[in-house]
């Protein structure tokens, strides 16, 4: 009976340490929300604004992707945006062992999408997310970037 | 016999309860510490981006997130020329801004850096920007690359 009151008291204060240790657990991960929101927002932000090569901003050529996809001469807008974009944000984020996703569409129809390969971004990690809203023959085109908290 | 053994569970839960709040006091200790690093690491953040030397304006406007390549290029001389002053504003960190080129790809340069030698804690943090060329009104990719060291 002795034995009983004694296991009784161990489950008490095993349950009351563990309520402990979750409630210890959220603050920290609210930070590192904050700061990679900042940093999926002005990433976007930034990569969309940039001159390319071909003579254009990147934000016309995904304007032309939903369009006549020509704007580069011979190369197909999408998959210049596609290319380009892996190619910065492997440079960036993948290197800094962020896991990322990057979509544009327009009305659900997404005609870029990427992400950071064997880095995956898994549906059950938590996302901070930067987007840019381009406003294109009353209908708005999208661009979303995703970072995901390992 | 039972005296002994009930005093001798009742110990063991003690101790166990002991050992968990100082590590529960320890990662609290931490939590403070990387929430005063990640405090330094906003303002030097702020900081940098806003150095008159680099910032870009348009029309007399200062554009956030927007560096002047000229200015820029002549920084680096600016820093060597006044390392006292430097020193003291920026502290104990290593700057590096990474630019994206459409053909070449990424590239990197380092601007300053005052690395400490033993340091126990090291941060880093990026904020993207976007590098105007003045006399082309150009705009590439650019990341300034920070490491903070305490």
């Amino acid at each position: 009976m002795d034995i009983l009151g004694l296991v009784l008291i161990v489950i008490i204060v095993v349950m009351g340490l563990f309520f402990l240790m979750i409630a210890s657990r959220t603050t920290n991960e609210t930070k590192v929300d904050l700061l990679d929101s900042q940093l999926s927002q002005s990433l976007v932000n930034v990569m969309l604004q940039a001159t390319t090569d071909c003579g254009q901003s990147f934000i016309k050529i995904v304007e032309d992707c939903y369009g006549r996809n020509n704007i580069c001469g011979s190369v197909n807008s999408c998959d210049y945006i596609s290319t380009k974009s892996k190619e910065i944000l492997d440079g960036t984020l993948k290197k800094w062992k962020k896991p990322y996703r990057f979509y544009i569409s327009k009305n659900n129809v997404k005609k870029v999408d990427i992400d950071s390969d064997e880095l995956e971004c898994t549906n059950l990690m938590k996302r901070s997310t930067g987007l840019l809203l381009i406003p294109d023959k009353e209908k708005v085109i999208i661009a979303t970037l995703e970072i995901c908290k390992i | 016999m039972q005296t002994i053994f009930v005093l001798f569970i009742v110990f063991f839960i003690l101790s166990i309860v002991g050992i968990f709040l100082f590590a529960q006091q320890k990662a609290a200790n931490n939590i403070k510490v990387d929430e005063h690093l990640t405090l330094a690491q906003i303002k030097k953040s702020k900081m940098i981006a806003l150095l008159p030397e680099v910032q870009y304006s348009s029309n007399n406007v200062v554009l956030d997130d927007h560096y002047d390549k000229l200015a820029l290029a002549s920084f680096k001389n600016i820093i060597q020329e006044n390392p006292q002053y430097y020193k003291s504003i920026l502290g104990s960190i290593k700057l590096t801004i990474l630019e994206y080129d459409f053909q070449s790809g990424w590239s990197e340069e380092v601007y300053y850096n005052n690395e400490l030698l033993n340091y126990s804690n090291k941060k880093n943090f990026q904020v993207p920007i976007v590098l105007t060329n003045p006399e082309n009104y150009e705009k590439k990719i650019g990341v300034i690359y920070v490491e903070i060291y305490s």
